[in-house]
């Protein structure tokens, strides 16, 4: 998973080493990072940081709504007439969208219920 | 029907870039010109110093301490960067004085941004070397279409029409009613405004990136960038449509599937914050600039 270096917390575990613009190694691969390390990366302009681990909670889908991400996906096919879904990133796109779709009706509920 | 470059010529005389871009320009082509200075120019317009500020606080950087100053901004940033932020932010005020009528211009620099935040995070994500580059031409990708509305509003209404009747993308209209399509308007105008030939090619083949010659990768960026804009609907420049993926650009790009998951995520955490800063909901009013003088 990369994660905006905005967003990289001390402890995470680097998945992919990073090179400067010379190529020398700014944190290696299993590196676990630290303060230094962010504030390094920072100032080296790297924006994206491959992490370790998948995707973040809050972003999986709970069973219900995975169920629900069916009906979702024909909902958004429409859009994609002319472009298709043949192409794997198109298919990818596609889900990312339902998914998206899925969560913005989570949080649209759970302001409602608030 | 008049010719793309007459289209262009006629909007130039109302929509020109502020000489502050201009100086800029100048100031970072010398060769010993220092941060300092550069800051000193921008700060002359206290208005783009203050977006330029925002942004770089913003989820666009992430930089995890404050930034106070122009200085620090351009040192950490880049001369080069500065300036392509700065045009980006120039080109939104060069039409804010004149939104055509049937346009809603808020749809379209919503959609404008989005489109140039996933260009960039292709170029971010494929380490290429100027990000910012591909942003402003994701950013100015349907400055063209500002052209149609203002010049050929009847040509645009019809072309609208036909594409949602017919089920058909809305630049395939355009073409068939006036010869060209918003694209071709906008490479022109990139030109009248003497901006650099990578622009001109990425905003102008944007929908065939193969006959972008030398800059297939920037076309290739802003084409994905303005596929994911649509599919995600956020905001319009017309286009309801999913436009279909080029093989070419997709090959240029050389990612995995899987990073159209990603861009989606990505243009969802920066969108607001970029579009606060960018652009739309300041017209660049005189109100705020005496409001931004005091």
């Amino acid at each position: 998973m990369r994660v905006p270096i905005g967003d990289v917390q001390p402890g995470m575990v680097v998945a992919e080493e990073i090179k400067d613009a010379i190529g020398r190694v700014l944190v290696g691969k299993g590196t676990e990072v630290t303060d230094r390390h962010i504030r390094i990366l920072q100032m080296c302009g790297i924006e994206l940081l491959a992490i370790e681990g998948g995707a973040p909670d809050g972003e999986a889908l709970s069973p219900e709504e995975e169920a629900r991400l069916g009906a979702t996906v024909e909902a958004l096919r429409p859009r994609f007439a002319l472009a298709g879904t043949g192409h794997p990133a198109l298919g990818v796109l596609l889900d990312a969208l339902a998914r998206r779709a899925v969560r913005a009706g989570r949080r649209r509920e759970g302001a409602a219920h608030a | 029907m008049r010719s793309a470059a007459e289209m262009v010529r006629a909007t130039t005389k109302l929509a020109s870039l502020p000489s502050i871009y201009l100086r800029l320009t100048e100031v970072t082509n010398e060769p010993r010109s220092t941060a300092a200075e550069v800051a000193r120019v921008i700060s002359e317009d206290t208005a783009l110093a203050a977006r330029l500020l925002k942004l770089v606080n913003s989820s666009f950087y992430g930089f995890s301490h404050r930034i106070d100053t122009v200085t620090q901004a351009v040192s950490l940033v880049g001369t080069q960067q500065v300036l392509d932020l700065a045009l980006a932010s120039s080109v939104t005020r060069a039409f804010a004085g004149i939104p055509p009528e049937r346009l809603d211009m808020d749809g379209f620099w919503r959609h404008s941004v989005a489109c140039a935040i996933a260009a960039r995070h292709v170029a971010v994500r494929c380490r290429w070397p100027s990000p910012e580059r591909v942003f402003v031409a994701g950013l100015l990708h349907d400055i063209g279409r500002l052209v149609l509305y203002l010049q050929e509003p009847q040509a645009m209404a019809t072309a609208l029409e036909r594409a949602a009747r017919d089920g058909r993308l809305l630049h395939v209209a355009e073409r068939e009613i006036c010869g060209f399509d918003h694209a071709d308007v906008g490479r022109e105008l990139l030109s009248a405004w003497k901006l650099p030939p990578v622009l001109q090619e990425a905003v102008g083949r944007h929908h065939r990136p193969e006959r972008a010659g030398s800059h297939l990768k920037e076309a290739a960026a802003v084409h994905l960038g303005d596929l994911v804009a649509n599919a995600m609907a956020l905001g319009s420049s017309g286009e309801q449509l999913v436009p279909p993926l080029d093989g070419p650009a997709w090959a240029a790009i050389g990612v995995e599937p899987a990073f159209l998951a990603e861009l989606v995520a990505e243009v969802d955490r920066q969108h607001a914050d970029v579009v606060q800063v960018m652009l739309v909901y300041d017209y660049w009013s005189a109100g705020e600039a005496a409001a931004q003088a005091v």
